[in-house]
This record gives structure tokens, C-alpha cells and sequence, in this order.
């Protein structure tokens, strides 16, 4: 019963100290590059599209099927786009909004996440937006990739290499054990 | 390396509680556990960083790759390896989903 106890008291001790413990590790907020693809300016002939890119805080005019790509990771921070249209009658300028790279998940099927955009714009000039992802014919596919031939980081790959090592002694002592018990039949 | 104290710690978390269910070749058993969470941490880690798989299905398999390698290698019956699995894993989980302030 003593010896119990010390070893719930331990336990206890161990856990809370264990201030970091499988403890899995915290994953970090990644993002991914995003292509934005604007699918319907053609349906505004009164209107005109334009973005302005934060990585060089240039304007450009959206036409039919243009696309934009943004990268997570640029001179400036996370890249993105103010996207706003103007009437073209009196050049009043609508409400804008802002495309941002997005967080990687499955939907997206790759290493770049595809989204179209549809515009809506209501009689008090308010531009609005839809998303729509679009999927690569891969994408079930991808979902079951080989563990080997993923890319880890290359600050993780001593876990990978821990985690072989510690199989094959495991493997070494097991068949050790066996052939001192002597039904090993290697 | 930081990470590395993260596995020292569930080593130091999953031992004493095996040894709540036995204290038989206290040495020989202290190196399979550590060779255990050797072999599965480092997977459950890189899995959980590099795919969407949820924390908790991984934590499943780790559970049940633990619970084999206790009754292979520490002659436990499959239920009771499982049960320590189990709850050496559940432990674990929920002190590193705690204090890591991870969503789940």
C-alpha cells in the first residue's frame, strides 16, 4: 500500500510539473498560398473591379477570369487584396473588402488553395462576395499519401529518426528473446 | 532541443503509471517504455504538424500500438495492455491538450 501510494504521489509530482508535457506538440497556425480567381465581373457592365495588391500597393483592374496569387509568407507579412468596383456612370466607388491567404485543410486538395469569387453588388452600391473553392479531381486521392514520402521540416527529421531507431531495438530485442527461449526460426 | 523535453515528459508521465498496474522487471520494463514512446511520440508529432489527421484518432493509434508492444514485449493479457495503454495515453493527451491550449 506504501509503495502504492509513492507512486500515485509521484505520478501526481510528474504531472503537474509537467508544464509542457504526448503530449502532442502544439501545431503552429500555418498559412497557404491562395489563388483567387474573380468569376463574374462580366456580369457588371456598369461596373468596373479593381484590386489593390498589399505586397506592392499597386492598383489593378479586374478582368473576366483574372487571377490572383497570395503568398503567406512575403517581404511584407501575409499578402493581400482590397478588391472594390466603381460605377462606371459616375465613378462613385462601392464598399470593398479584403481576400486573405487562407488556412491549409483538406478541401483544398494541394498545396495551393483555388477560390472563386462571384460579386454581388445591392442598389446602395455594396459590393459583396461568395466563395467558392475549387477542388482539384485529385483530391480524394491525395488524402492517403504514404507516410515515407511526406515532407517533414527539416527540424523535425531526427524525431523520424528516433522513432526508427527505437523500432529496430525493439525488433532486436524481440527476436534476441526468441532465440534464447529457442522457437525463433531465423 | 525543446521538443525534446516534451517527450522526456510523457516518458516520465506513462511509466509510474504502468507500474500501478505491475512491478515485475522493473529495469527491462522502464526500457520498453521508453523505446515504446521512442517509437511512437515522434510519429504521433510529425503526423499531427504535417496532416490534418484529427490529434485524437492519432492518439488512438498510438494507443493501440502501445497496447501491443505491452503485451508482446511485458507478457500483459491484451485487455489489460490495452487498459494501460488506455489510460497512460488518456492522461497524456489531456495534460498536453491542456497545457498546449490545443482545439480540438
Amino acid at each position: 500500500m506504501t509503495a502504492n501510494k509513492l507512486y500515485f504521489l509521484l505520478f501526481f509530482v510528474l504531472t503537474k510539473s509537467a508544464v509542457f508535457a504526448d503530449i502532442a506538440l502544439q501545431k503552429p497556425e500555418k498559412l497557404q498560398p491562395t489563388k483567387y480567381y474573380f468569376a463574374n465581373v462580366d456580369s457588371f457592365p456598369a461596373y468596373r473591379f479593381f484590386v489593390k495588391k498589399s505586397v506592392n500597393f499597386k492598383t489593378y483592374r479586374i478582368k473576366q477570369d483574372a487571377a490572383f496569387l497570395l503568398q503567406p509568407k512575403s517581404k511584407t507579412g501575409d499578402e493581400r487584396l482590397e478588391v472594390w468596383a466603381e460605377r462606371k456612370s459616375d465613378q462613385t466607388k462601392s464598399s470593398s473588402f479584403i481576400l486573405t491567404t487562407v488556412q491549409p485543410a483538406a478541401i483544398y486538395g494541394g498545396d495551393i488553395a483555388y477560390i472563386a469569387i462571384t460579386f454581388s453588388i445591392d442598389k446602395n452600391n455594396k459590393l459583396t462576395y461568395k466563395r467558392t473553392v475549387m477542388k482539384p479531381d485529385c483530391y480524394r486521392k491525395k488524402e492517403w499519401v504514404l507516410v515515407l514520402f511526406f515532407d517533414f521540416p527539416d527540424n523535425q527529421k531526427p524525431l523520424l529518426l528516433i522513432s526508427i531507431l527505437s523500432l529496430l531495438v525493439m525488433m532486436s530485442l524481440f527476436f534476441i528473446f526468441r532465440m534464447k527461449n529457442g522457437n525463433a526460426y531465423i | 532541443m525543446l521538443i525534446f523535453k516534451f517527450l522526456l515528459l510523457t516518458i516520465a508521465i506513462e511509466i509510474p503509471v504502468y507500474f500501478l498496474f505491475d512491478r515485475k522487471k522493473i529495469p527491462y520494463t522502464v526500457l520498453i517504455l521508453i523505446l515504446a514512446n521512442c517509437f511512437t511520440w515522434p510519429i504521433l508529432n510529425l503526423l499531427y504538424q504535417t496532416t490534418t489527421i484529427h490529434l485524437l484518432l492519432l492518439e488512438c493509434g498510438v494507443t493501440v500500438v502501445e497496447a501491443f508492444i505491452i503485451y508482446l514485449f511485458l507478457g500483459q493479457k491484451p485487455i489489460k495492455a490495452m487498459l494501460i495503454s488506455l489510460l497512460q495515453n488518456s492522461i497524456t493527451t489531456f495534460v498536453g491538450i491542456y497545457i498546449n491550449n490545443i482545439k480540438l
